[in-house]
């Protein structure tokens, strides 16, 4: 096999205090819904998408995923001060591990907005309904091939049919 | 400022064709003839390379892919700044470019080239489905008709060039694999037509009579052969050449032993110059002028002498060469049994008797090959009653493979004779060889 220069996780994304610097920079939006990341929470969500990028064998180009997923949840009422940092770290991990079980079906925006809607209203707040149960099924109808795969309900049935024939 | 420290002559062995940019760059700045600096501006812009192509292929709607997908778009992106610098006119101009110019100069040159290829591989495989062989040989009807569909459906100069999605059976005379991409199709497509060529100077019938022919050796059909047609037609017409007959694949049994007559003994250096000469004179007699097909059968003599040799050596000939058939003469095998001493009536009585005491099959059975030195005793013996059902398959699976022959031959000789009903062993013998028969590995 040609052998292959080994490339960094994010390319053309700056070092990481970089993108640590421009992740504060969304201070300034969410400090008015009561949210923002110290210096060290940045640094340490950049961390947590390397580790994510690597643990789920992706590679990225720029680093402003993240910035994205904090400015579509920073409006969320089921975010406090408090567990923000947590909270970003969970959205993190749960927006790459899903880039890669809907086999790139989905765009960027269209993942982040997903969560967003699922977070507020299915899931109230719940990450764990978010991953396990709303973003799953999504994931599956889209490998089933269910043109409409945002109907998580419909067609449960149909899809237990096939795990029992597989 | 200039990064190149100086212009030493780069050492051609060194570099890789099919890695070309990466042994370029190992090698000059192993040499110093490109600066540290510029290796790593180099390297960062292959990573702004890869950076913008990743949107690109998403379509922007994703700014992370699967790590495979970022390698392929590298390798692609390799594969293009390759086929760029391999067009220089040598190393040194590759460097300079590679020195002076931005990569990504490089690539969109290479993506270029590597499209204007395509187009001119597409044509080219137009060109040898028409020109094709009429042969009823599956395997090239199929790689010419159908084998390049979804190449030239899907192929992707910019996020794909290396790949080749292509189902080729067809072996060339010598193929090189280690071309991707459309370079590979490219040559594959040019090599095929070249040995069109070559076969279009025969007639068809013989080349219909040769794929037969060598079918038959394998009691194939020619439709089914996965076999390089020009690899057969050479080796056929270099022969006849040899023997200072006319250009012609059609070669008998006789011709093959004046071939063995000509040339055993002879060095392998000696036999290779025979070889190159009568290519020469092949090609002299077909009327073949492209140099591009001349410089094509070079290599050859070189390919096929140590296989010739060998054949020689083991005194193989008609397997190397596609002979007529029915005309190699049937090789008979002949096996001389010299039988050791037969016993005496007497003696022979006492053994049968005391088969009858022993307490298991296996000390009687070697009872039986320690003291029974002539088949006509061992055919008493098994017609005396002293073994039963399956101690016959113990027995028999003792006894070597000619003694089994022998017992065969005397059963058909009993049967024809015809005057005496078979004999419990002959039944057994019979079941034997048939199971031993059923176990045979198929080839």
């Amino acid at each position: 096999m040609r052998q292959i220069v080994n490339f960094p996780l994010v390319v053309g994304g700056g070092a990481d205090s970089f993108a640590a610097q421009q992740l504060m920079t969304l201070n300034k939006k969410t400090c008015q819904f009561g949210l923002t990341l110290s210096a060290r929470d940045a640094l340490e969500l950049i961390e947590t998408r390397n580790s994510s990028l690597k643990g789920l064998g992706r590679v990225e180009v720029g680093g402003a995923t993240v910035g994205k997923i904090i400015d579509a949840f920073c409006t969320s009422a089921y975010i406090q001060q408090q567990d923000y940092s947590n909270t970003l770290h969970e959205l993190v991990e749960i927006f790459y591990y899903y880039k890669n079980e809907t086999l790139e079906l989905i765009s960027d925006d269209e993942l982040i907005e997903l969560m967003k809607e699922y977070y507020e209203k299915s899931c109230k707040g719940s990450l764990e309904l978010l991953k396990y149960r709303e973003l799953d099924k999504v994931a599956r109808n889209l490998r089933c091939g269910i043109p409409n795969y945002l109907d998580l309900y419909q067609d449960e049935e149909d899809i237990l049919e096939e795990d029992d024939e597989e | 400022m200039n990064p190149v420290i100086s212009l030493p002559r780069i050492a051609v062995t060194n570099l890789n064709p099919y890695q070309y940019t990466l042994s370029l760059l190992n090698e000059c700045l192993k040499t110093g003839a490109l600066s540290i600096e510029r290796g790593h501006q180099i390297q960062f812009e292959l990573m702004e390379l890869l950076s913008e192509s990743i949107p690109k292929y998403t379509r922007h709607e994703s700014n992370s892919v699967p790590t495979e997908t970022a390698q392929g778009i590298m390798q692609s992106i390799l594969y293009n700044i390759d086929h760029y610098l391999r067009s220089l006119n040598s190393p040194e101009q590759a460097l300079e470019t590679l020195s002076n110019s931005a990569l990504s100069d490089c690539f969109l040159n290479g993506v270029g080239l590597t499209q204007t290829v395509f187009k001119h591989t597409k044509e080219l495989w137009q060109e040898v489905q028409s020109n094709r062989l009429s042969v009823s040989m599956t395997a090239y009807n199929e790689t010419i008709e159908t084998g390049f569909n979804e190449f030239f459906y899907r192929y992707d100069a910019n996020y794909s060039a290396h790949n080749a999605d292509i189902s080729i059976d067809y072996p060339l005379l010598y193929d090189d694999s280690n071309w991707t991409g459309v370079i590979y199709v490219n040559n594959y497509l040019q090599a095929l037509k070249l040995e069109n060529e070559l076969c279009c100077h025969f007639p068809d019938d013989d080349l219909v009579w040769l794929l037969n022919c060598y079918a038959g050796k394998y009691n194939l059909s020619s439709s089914d052969l996965l076999t390089n047609i020009p690899d057969l037609v050479l080796r056929n017409s270099l022969a006849k050449i040899l023997l200072g007959q006319p250009a012609s694949m059609r070669i008998n049994y006789q011709d093959c032993q004046s071939l063995y007559e000509l040339l055993r003994g002879g060095s392998s250096a000696h036999i290779l110059d025979l070889i190159q000469e009568a290519l020469q004179s092949l090609l002299c007699k077909l009327n073949i002028t492209d140099p591009d097909l001349y410089n094509y059968l070079k290599p050859y003599p070189e390919q096929v002498c140590p296989q010739l040799v060998s054949a020689l050596k083991d005194n193989s000939l008609p397997g190397f060469l596609v002979l007529e058939p029915n005309l190699e003469p049937e090789q008979t095998v002949s096996i001389h049994y010299i039988p050791g001493e037969k016993l005496a009536d007497e003696d022979l009585r006492l053994i049968i008797e005391a088969l009858g005491y022993f307490p298991d099959v296996h000390s009687k059975v070697d009872f039986v090959l320690t003291r029974i030195h002539h088949i006509e005793d061992l055919i008493e013996i098994l017609g005396a009653y002293r073994f039963y059902c399956e101690e016959f398959q113990i027995l028999f699976d003792k006894l070597k493979d000619y003694e089994l022959a022998l017992l065969v031959k005397y059963s058909l000789e009993a049967k024809l004779e015809e005057n005496e009903p078979a004999f419990s062993w002959q039944t057994q013998l019979k079941a034997y060889l048939e199971a031993k028969v059923r176990v045979l590995p198929i080839p």
